[in-house]
């Protein structure tokens, strides 16, 4: 799992989870981490839309089990599984 | 009155100013180095507040309550939330996409911010109320 410091868009409570890609979103985005540390201004790549349940991200969540989330997540913080 | 080892008053000294923060120097510094570069002028900077203090959530609720009442409207909403948005005289800037989601007799959907007021991505919470 990464912890890189510095100011990252992919929440905490998020990595290392699994989750179901559901769509990808159009058309391509700016890298907003690389572009906010000055590195490889103008690149583009794909934000996934990935789903998962809340249980899964919270052991003790005690909602409804059909209850979850949906998040954008830009490509480079995404690994096939 | 004498204070501070010398014998004589007089009136506080300082520059008659509220010291400003960190923060503020820090703007009104990245502020004249943008001005004194050329990347930005004066001007624009006032223009764009002026932008965001023209939004105000009425411009959703006027979005919402003719998708209710124009079915054609409602599906363009859906399928681009920009274009559908710009037909109302609601204008964006950069490359900002609007992704619309519709609440049903099924699913209620939750938005959320992830991380902080700058974030591109969304991420929402979708509860289904349904049997299936």
């Amino acid at each position: 799992m990464r912890y890189p410091v510095g100011h990252y868009r992919v929440p905490l409570y998020l990595r290392g989870k699994n989750a179901t890609v559901e769509a990808i979103i159009h058309p391509t985005m700016l890298d907003n981490e690389a572009e906010g540390f000055g590195r490889n201004a103008g690149l583009k790549g794909f934000y996934y839309r990935v789903g998962l349940p809340l249980a899964d991200l919270w052991p003790d969540y005690v909602g409804s089990e059909r209850d979850s989330l949906r998040i954008e997540v830009f490509e480079t913080w995404l690994e096939r599984i | 009155m004498p204070h501070d080892g010398h014998d004589h008053d007089h009136a506080e000294i300082s520059s008659g100013e509220k010291p400003r923060s960190y923060y503020d120097i820090m703007t009104t510094a990245v502020l004249e180095l943008l001005y004194e570069k050329q990347i930005l002028k004066p001007g624009e900077i006032r223009r764009q507040i002026e932008v965001l203090d023209s939004r105000s959530p009425a411009l959703g609720a006027k979005v919402v309550a003719r998708a209710w009442t124009d079915p054609a409207f409602k599906a363009r909403l859906l399928a681009n939330g920009r274009t559908a948005c710009e037909e109302l005289g609601i204008s964006f800037y950069d490359d900002t996409q609007l992704i619309v989601l519709e609440n049903t007799a099924e699913v209620h959907n939750l938005i959320v911010c992830t991380l902080c007021s700058a974030i591109r991505a969304r991420s929402w919470v979708c509860r289904r109320t349904g049997t299936n």
